[in-house]
């Protein structure tokens, strides 16, 4: 799988319905609920994140990290290419309606996305124990 | 036959014509026996034979190894097995329908009435503002760290071993978590441990554990009541400040102690806890994590199978736990 294809600048794409997100103190972590793999993201990987959570346009993207401090090369494409690569993003006919865009309070860095070497179990002991379920 | 019992935040109204049916669920619910004050959030268990069996559903929201639970419009339908069916319905969930075949009643196959029951529960609880964390903790002045390890990982032979130490238990696997303005506040819910039989070899005062009842059909653990033995070194509740990694180490005679690196501490509290595939359930359960582990450290442990016969093990891990 190649990461380095960006997507089209016009593309509109959205983040899955099915990841969840929440915040961290220097960044944020997504769940994909589909594959069971979660994500941390550093603090401008977050803020890309948000704005393609209703659904943007990549160049709108590039447009806000360049407002957050992002210097003009194609780190931010190469980002959200990142994200569509671990199947987090899909496209979307129209953006989302214009929310207030997140601001920044760091100094912008380069975006990056970890994936945890291993998922979440798919199949549990019990809906208290999420340990995998050995032989009976 | 109409019965009420108190499993944390609430509490469970059982309505069956069932002896044996009322007998599982009673079981079940007895295992959490620590005193809540209150106040409780009401949920009715209402279970019946019925001749035929479910099939079983697909498990979009959670897949156990004898359960399945698909969400439909705010309303759960879970399956198993063996062909038991539960549904819930009305205000948050809280009524819950449970059908089992009458031939799994005849020959007294009942035990994945414990995975609906314990559906019924976690639900429950999150609907009280908790989330169910199958995880040990501790506690003694103020300091309250979390053990984190699969099943079988080592999580109550640790924590049996800090009582004798002089902590006191919040549990050893079953647990609540909560976020709220003074901060993470973690809840018991038990009194019993689940010991391994070979835990007698280390600490002879728990006696011949084989002799009472096994914990589950998955383990050989058996369901040991911690203050019969220890009196008086279980807590009701406590504020976690650490996170501890719990590893194995079959050919090692201690406990090695390190650092968890910052960035492993959230996963590591996470993996601890049954997240549904349900988009709100989960954001609700990642951001209570998220929130709790801002203020805690990390450690890494591990623990060497024969760790135990040494009586000085323990102290590098409260070294390190100490302020």
């Amino acid at each position: 799988m190649d990461l380095r294809v960006a997507p089209p600048q016009s593309r509109i794409l959205a983040l899955r319905g099915d990841v969840v997100a929440t915040v961290l103190e220097d960044g944020a972590v997504l769940l994909d609920l589909q594959s069971k793999y979660f994500y941390a993201l550093n603090g401008s990987a977050w803020s890309i994140v948000q704005c393609l959570e209703g659904g943007s346009a990549l160049g709108d993207v590039e447009a806000f990290a360049q407002t957050c401090g992002a210097p003009g090369d194609d780190g931010v494409r190469r980002f959200v290419a990142e994200l569509e690569a671990h199947g987090l993003l899909e496209s979307v006919d129209e953006a989302g309606p214009a929310q207030p865009l997140p601001a920044s309070r760091a100094p912008w860095t380069t975006p990056t996305i970890e994936r945890q070497a291993e998922p979440l179990q798919r199949v549990l002991v019990s809906a208290f124990d999420p340990s995998i379920p050995l032989a009976e | 036959m109409n019965d009420a019992f108190l499993a944390g935040p609430l509490r469970v109204r059982i309505e069956t014509c069932e002896p044996s049916v009322r007998e599982k669920i009673a079981e079940t619910l007895a295992l959490y026996d620590r005193p809540w004050d209150g106040p409780f959030l009401d949920i009715v268990l209402d279970a019946r034979s019925v001749e035929r069996g479910a099939v079983m559903v697909d498990g979009a929201y959670l897949r156990c190894a004898r359960m399945t639970v698909d969400a439909d419009g705010g309303e759960f339908h879970a399956t198993t097995r063996c062909g038991a069916r539960a549904r819930s319905s009305g205000a948050a969930r809280r009524r819950w329908s449970i059908e089992v075949p009458a031939a799994a009643v005849a020959s007294d196959q009942l035990e994945e009435l414990e995975d609906l029951v314990g559906l019924a529960l976690t639900t429950g609880w999150r609907a009280a503002g908790w989330v169910a964390l199958h995880a040990a903790a501790v506690v003694r002045d103020g300091i309250c760290p979390i053990f984190c390890a699969g099943s079988g990982g080592g999580k109550s032979t640790l924590t049996a071993a800090l009582v004798r130490s002089g902590w006191r238990a919040l549990g050893d696997d079953k647990l609540l978590l909560r976020y709220a303005e003074g901060g993470a506040e973690l809840r018991a819910l038990l009194r019993t441990f689940n010991l391994h039989p070979r835990t007698r070899e280390w600490f002879p005062e728990v006696g011949d554990l084989t002799l009472l009842p096994a914990y589950s059909a998955w383990t050989e653990k058996r369901k040991f009541r911690v203050d019969r033995t220890w009196p008086e070194t279980t807590a009701p509740h406590a504020r976690p400040t650490h996170v501890v990694r719990v590893n194995r180490d079959a050919g090692s005679r201690r406990i090695a102690v390190g650092e968890l690196p910052r960035a492993d501490i959230f996963p590591t509290l996470l993996k601890q806890i049954a997240i549904p595939g349900d988009r709100e359930t989960a954001a609700t359960i990642l951001a209570t994590v998220a929130k709790t582990v801002g203020g805690l450290r990390g450690l890494d442990i591990v623990v060497g199978d024969d760790a135990y016969c040494d009586e000085d093990c323990l102290a590098e891990l409260e070294r390190a736990l100490a302020p």
